[in-house]
């Protein structure tokens, strides 16, 4: 049921590539911005690139979470899977998991060019880089797609979901940056595994109880 | 099967729109709700669907009660609504195979439900591109494939052209054969009580 589900959303934007598209381009965008802004002093880059790169990550991912649950909406599409005899939770759970496939592939498009325009080294390990995106990243969307779900049937929910997921998510963009400065500064893990596991707490936590809540936040 | 409201209660930002309502419906039984705009027709469907939470009361398909919590009896009810309840982003055979997934069923009835209600040439365009004819007919082949017992039918006839009528007509004989409970929701006095067993009024 739950490849079902992802199968679904990843059909609709197969086709469309709408999703995937206006959070590259975005997140371009905004690296463009930084990259001009910090150019009359790019010693400075180096202590702010952890944090930027996170703020375009928690951006883009707004625009991908407001655009995934819209497919919602349009000719009240959800009324086929809120009737329908499944677990409604696993719709969460499938919604987190598209939504970080999304996100995660408009971070590996954009991080090239912010790495690029912004001078950064990259002499540290992808492995653990791979392993902060895939936590940071599922964090914010496990917090968003609950966010999306309770806004689901609000006129309002445009500026909603950056209104509550920016102050919801804002703990895992510090830990995210945390852990991203010592990477870059080729810390050993050891000194920083801790933020890691705040990142991987908030992951479990928000996936286990929007699957919990979903069920009951999703009716009109 | 049967259908069972006791004292419903639901309200919208304080205002009650339907206080204390109960029905029972017997199995095969059609049953016509009409009234003013406004008066909770759809809301009562939507209540009964589970896509709309219930302030209070409870509702009983057979021997189940209507939860979030539980998934069975929403397979005996299906809701047809003013929306497609459908993804505009997918084909309508797409859409039947989604919806037959979610339902445990296999996609062998789709092609078949698609060409009874005359969309077997349109199957592989996404619906986005599809007539409110065309939606309304998607409707109709989504609640042939669930064949589910319990039918709430929402202005049914809404955008369907003369033809599409026919076909209603004809998909309704079926269903009071094959013993389906109904409820029908629409403005037409004449044409509810000409189809159904009997009427409720909401005011």
């Amino acid at each position: 049921m739950l490849l079902h589900l992802i199968l679904k959303d990843l059909k609709i934007e197969m086709r469309s590539k709408e999703i995937i598209a206006s959070m590259f381009i975005f997140g371009l965008s905004v690296t463009l911005i930084f990259a001009l802004a910090f150019q009359v002093a790019p010693v400075m880059i180096h202590t702010f690139a952890p944090g930027l790169l996170w703020v375009v990550i928690l951006f883009t991912s707004v625009l991908g979470l407001n655009r995934l649950f819209s497919l919602e909406r349009e000719e009240h599409a959800l009324w086929s899977w809120v009737t329908a005899p499944v677990d409604r939770g696993l719709v969460y759970i499938a919604k987190v998991i598209s939504a970080l496939i999304f996100v995660l592939i408009s971070v590996i498009l954009f991080i090239i060019p912010f790495f690029i325009f912004l001078n950064l080294p990259t002499e540290f390990s992808f492995f653990q880089f791979g392993l902060i995106l895939l936590l940071g990243t599922g964090s914010i969307v496990s917090i968003g797609c609950l966010i999306s779900g309770i806004t689901l049937q609000a006129g309002l929910r445009d500026v909603l979901i950056p209104i509550l997921l920016f102050p919801s998510a804002s703990p895992v963009a510090i830990a995210a940056t945390k852990c991203t400065g010592f990477l870059f500064e080729n810390k050993p893990l050891t000194t920083w595994n801790f933020w890691l596991l705040i990142l991987a707490s908030f992951f479990v936590i928000f996936s286990l109880f929007g699957y919990l809540v979903f069920n009951k936040i999703v009716e009109e | 099967m049967n259908l069972q409201v006791t004292n419903l209660f639901k309200s919208f930002y304080r205002s009650p729109v339907i206080k204390s309502f109960s029905l029972s419906v017997n199995s095969g039984e059609r049953i016509g709700i009409s009234g003013p705009n406004g008066s909770g027709k759809t809301t009562l469907l939507k209540m009964l669907s589970g896509i709309m939470a219930i302030d209070s009361g409870d509702i009983q398909v057979g021997n189940h009660f209507i939860d979030p919590e539980f998934t069975l009896p929403r397979k005996s009810i299906h809701y047809l609504g003013h929306s497609a309840g459908a993804y505009p982003g997918l084909t309508g055979e797409e859409n039947l195979i989604f919806i037959s997934g979610l339902y445990g069923m296999d996609a062998l009835g789709v092609t078949e439900c698609l060409e009874k209600v005359g969309l077997d040439s349109a199957k592989e365009k996404q619906i986005k591109y599809y007539s409110q004819g065309m939606l309304q007919r998607l409707k109709l082949a989504i609640t042939i494939l669930l064949d589910s017992d319990i039918l709430l039918l929402d202005e049914p006839l809404s955008g369907l052209d003369s033809n599409g009528i026919q076909l209603f007509q004809q998909l309704l004989d079926e269903w009071q054969e094959n013993k389906k409970t109904m409820l029908i929701v629409s403005h037409d006095h004449n044409w509810l009580s000409s189809i159904t067993d009997r009427i409720i009024y909401l005011n």
